[in-house]
């Protein structure tokens, strides 16, 4: 069930009007904690053990961390455990291949053959995101940013509240926790806001990323089946438009997935906090960092490098902090060695910039935009490529520096360019001043408008509509 | 792909990101003017595609562009074979071509057909072939199966809410199709309430273009792939001599709704220049359904060539290890019953030598 789905839009309006037809909070958070289980199970109900177990650990370690005084020693091993757990279940399932593959590729190389062979371990959706999410609980609880929940269907609904489990944003429990408690009331300001970010979202999705997907994957291959590239038959252009695709594909179809998330949680009262914050028009790379999955890059701050020093210790501790916190930042989207060097190339930007520049913006807004844009359009080949081997040749298509092949990708793959520059114009500035019109809330211009987008979405709209790309993480 | 997708991602990002609370007003007016909005896009965007020649790109659609380059390498007098999966794999036309230039005459042979084509899709890649190839077909064969004729909406038993189900149900073939329904030509009163329901859906979908721009592509962008499948392997057993059982026949006609169908479809084509209209079944191991075209053969179609399979000497022939199921036959049955078919073509006096 995607939320571009037809089966979730019939999942969605009968929770919908179950939860705002129930007058009582508890039902109503009941029947969110029951459409959440029906909404993950349905992926495979296996996966529902997996994350019961995530949910019942955290509220348990959360509540004896809270009978213990800060400076315990039995606090301080619950919530290491607590927290070691829970990224076991992330090693486990989705790293465990990936180290026992890498273990074998390095003892080969001394010519040792550990006999072993990878266990094929099904990666449950969605799994980066809710163990960030408990991990949040355990540690904003040990913080004291909020008490510990006694009720155990709370923190069920916090780490499986279903309109961002499978892909984010990562709601902080410390935000998550007072909103269940709130009263809410359905209205048309809060059905609209919700209206709103939901379109916006299906349109990135459906409307672009989705459409995307037929400039990238001749290049690329397609992202869950390895080895059925074929780089040598593409010309240079090809192979840097096709990388241009997937910049403007993967944006649109987590900033799509994020603001639809945003608005269903809207529909039911929650407010989740931006996710995407116009990346693309970002001329420093930690002002892209501040834009680009906004939810991660704060989880990684307050919970990596802040604890680790952040950078109140010395320069080169700094440093190694940031290296640190890009490098997990890049093994978290994969298991692969494409993304650990994904996060350790931005990690090094972030570290040039912060060694070379005393503001964040020395470099002037023109050529800050072009340079910024350029290492991330660059760094997005080892994320997509299959190997290294594959990074090697496309970046060599860059440079001009191999000779391509025959096979052309269409010309229109370059109007990814205007469709991006346009979105962060509309988003940024250019809109807003219309926004303030009241012209354009009139009931006739907004329904007429309303109308024309639906037209326009379903003409976009995808028959075999590709899953969300971070789902795979 | 096509730029026309980029215009509008870009329009619906425009308007995507200007909604905002709207001030409340009439009901009747907002829902009015979203309908307005909605029903202009959608007929604005059917005139961007048809002038751009974009459509949802099926398979049948890769049949006709094979069927083209086929019908454009010289100037020889077209046959075109149009059906389902019977005629799918049992019309090679390589084989018909080879087996009628053997015995004197010019003409080629193009198969457009694909599984569980309904009739008007039939018909639309008929017209679409016409167009493509800029070639009037010398005779048409079309293909008759009881299956089809009795089940308006056969379509659904085999694909719902694909590229190539939404694509098919355009106005006029929604009109036919429940004409069809509206005469019985539906499972029972459970499966007419289900044609009908999912004839309404894929209707709408098709009116407003669902994924028409996302999934389509320019007519010049489709692969050409050709339409005769063969099968080297049987999925199921075949009965041992089925092949040579009988049933008797009555004379009779099509159900109303198909015989409205293809009397105007004959209008049509014979206005467009095709000379003779045929009409044709592959041959099957179910005895009825052999029946059926004789009877048909007798009845509708007395007044035109129409060639039905129920042959002993044919299906002696065929009773054996020639089936890939009891509808469809295995390429040696092909061969045996395109030698057969020719020989049946030539002597019905469609053909004109030379022409």
């Amino acid at each position: 069930m995607i939320f571009t789905d037809a089966t979730f839009f019939v999942f969605l309006t009968a929770i919908f009007a179950g939860y705002w037809l129930l007058q009582d909070k508890e039902e109503r958070l009941g029947l969110l904690l029951i459409g959440s289980t029906i909404f993950y199970g349905w992926w495979d109900w296996r996966f529902l053990g997996l994350i019961g177990a995530v949910i019942l650990i955290s509220w348990l370690v959360a509540k004896f961390v809270a009978t213990r005084r800060p400076g315990d020693f039995q606090r301080r091993y619950a919530l290491i455990a607590g927290i070691l757990f829970n990224l076991s279940v992330i090693a486990v399932f989705k790293y465990f291949g990936f180290f026992a593959d890498s273990a074998r590729a390095m003892l080969a190389t001394v010519g040792v053959d550990p006999g072993w062979t990878a266990m094929n371990i099904l990666l449950p959706v969605g799994i980066s995101f809710y163990v960030f999410q408990a991990i949040s609980y355990i540690v904003d609880v040990a913080r004291g940013d909020m008490p510990p929940e006694p009720r155990l269907r709370r923190v069920a609904l916090y780490i499986a509240f279903f309109p961002q489990l499978v892909a984010g944003p990562i709601v902080r429990a410390s935000s998550f926790f007072p909103q269940m408690e709130r009263e809410k009331k359905l209205s048309s300001a809060l059905f609209f806001a919700g209206l709103r970010a939901f379109l916006l979202g299906f349109a990135y999705k459906a409307g672009v990323a989705d459409n995307l997907a037929q400039f990238v994957d001749p290049i690329y291959g397609n992202a869950l089946v390895a080895g059925d590239t074929d780089l040598a038959a593409w010309s240079n252009l090809s192979l840097v438009g096709g990388t241009l695709a997937f910049a403007g594909l993967i944006y649109f179809d987590f900033a799509g997935y994020s603001l639809m998330a945003i608005g269903v949680a809207r529909w039911f009262g929650f407010y989740i906090p931006k996710n995407f914050d116009y990346p693309y028009s970002s001329p420093s790379i930690d002002d892209f960092w501040r834009r680009w999955h906004i939810s991660l890059s704060s989880w990684l701050r307050d919970y990596v490098y802040i604890p680790l020093g952040g950078n109140r210790v010395s320069k080169l501790k700094t440093y190694r902090n940031l290296m640190a916190t890009m490098l997990l930042g890049g093994l978290w989207h994969g298991a692969a060695w494409t993304f650990v060097a994904w996060g350790a190339m931005h990690g090094a930007a972030l570290v040039f910039q912060k060694a070379m520049f005393r503001k964040d913006i020395a470099l002037k807004f023109g050529l800050g935009l072009i340079a910024t844009q350029l290492f991330v359009l660059l760094t997005w080949v080892p994320f997509r490529a299959e190997s290294f081997s594959d990074t090697m040749t496309i970046w060599a298509a860059f440079a001009g520096l191999r000779d391509g092949g025959s096979a052309e990708l269409s010309v229109w793959v370059w109007l990814v360019i205007p469709l991006i520059a346009l979105d962060a114009l509309l988003g940024r500035g250019a809109i807003k001043l219309l926004r303030n019109i009241a012209f354009f809330r009139r009931p006739t211009l907004y329904w007429g408008s309303l109308g024309v987008l639906s037209g326009i979405l379903l003409a976009l709209y995808p028959l075999d509509a590709s899953p969300f790309v971070y789902f795979q993480f | 792909m096509h730029w026309s997708l980029f215009a509008l991602a870009g329009l619906g990002l425009v308007i995507a990101h200007g909604l905002k609370l709207p001030l409340a007003g009439s009901r009747f007016i907002s829902i009015s003017a979203f309908l307005t909005g909605l029903i202009v896009t959608a007929l604005a965007v059917k005139t961007l595609a048809a002038a751009n020649d974009i459509g949802r790109t099926t398979d049948f659609d890769r049949f006709v562009e094979a069927a083209v380059v086929q019908a454009t390498q010289d100037d020889a007098p077209l046959i075109v074979f149009t059906g389902a999966s019977y005629s799918r794999n049992g019309i090679d036309p390589d084989r018909l071509t080879l087996a009628l230039r053997e015995q004197g005459f010019p003409h080629r042979v193009v198969n457009l057909s694909i599984e569980a084509a309904s009739i008007p899709e039939r018909d639309a890649h008929l017209t679409q072939f016409i167009e493509r190839s800029g070639r009037v077909p010398d005779i048409v064969f079309i293909e008759v199966a009881r299956d089809f004729d009795e089940r308006a909406a056969y379509m659904f038993g085999n694909s719902k809410f694909s590229a190539r189900a939404i694509e098919q149900f355009d106005l006029e073939a929604a009109a036919w199709t429940s004409f069809g329904i509206l005469g019985g030509a539906c499972d029972g009163a459970k499966g007419c309430l289900l044609d009908t329901a999912y004839l309404g859906l894929h209707a709408s979908l098709n009116f407003f273009n669902v994924g028409l721009i996302g999934g389509g592509e320019p007519a010049s962008a489709i692969d050409a792939v050709p339409a005769y499948d063969p099968q080297v392997e049987a999925r199921a057993k075949s009965q041992p001599d089925l092949a040579l059982k009988q049933q008797p026949v009555s004379t009779f006609q099509g159900p109303q709704w198909i015989r409205s169908f293809r009397y105007q479809q004959q209008g049509r084509l014979l206005s467009q220049g095709v000379r003779q209209i045929a009409y044709y079944q592959p041959p099957a191991l179910d005895p009825a359904a052999r029946a059926y075209m004789d009877g048909l053969c007798a009845g509708e179609f007395v007044q035109h060539a129409c060639i039905s399979p129920n042959d002993p000497t044919l299906m002696a022939n065929l009773n054996g290890d020639h089936w890939f199921d009891p509808s469809h036959l295995l390429d040696s049955g092909t061969a045996i019953y395109n030698a057969w078919l020719v020989e049946e073509i030539i002597a019905s006096d469609v053909l004109e030598r030379g022409a």
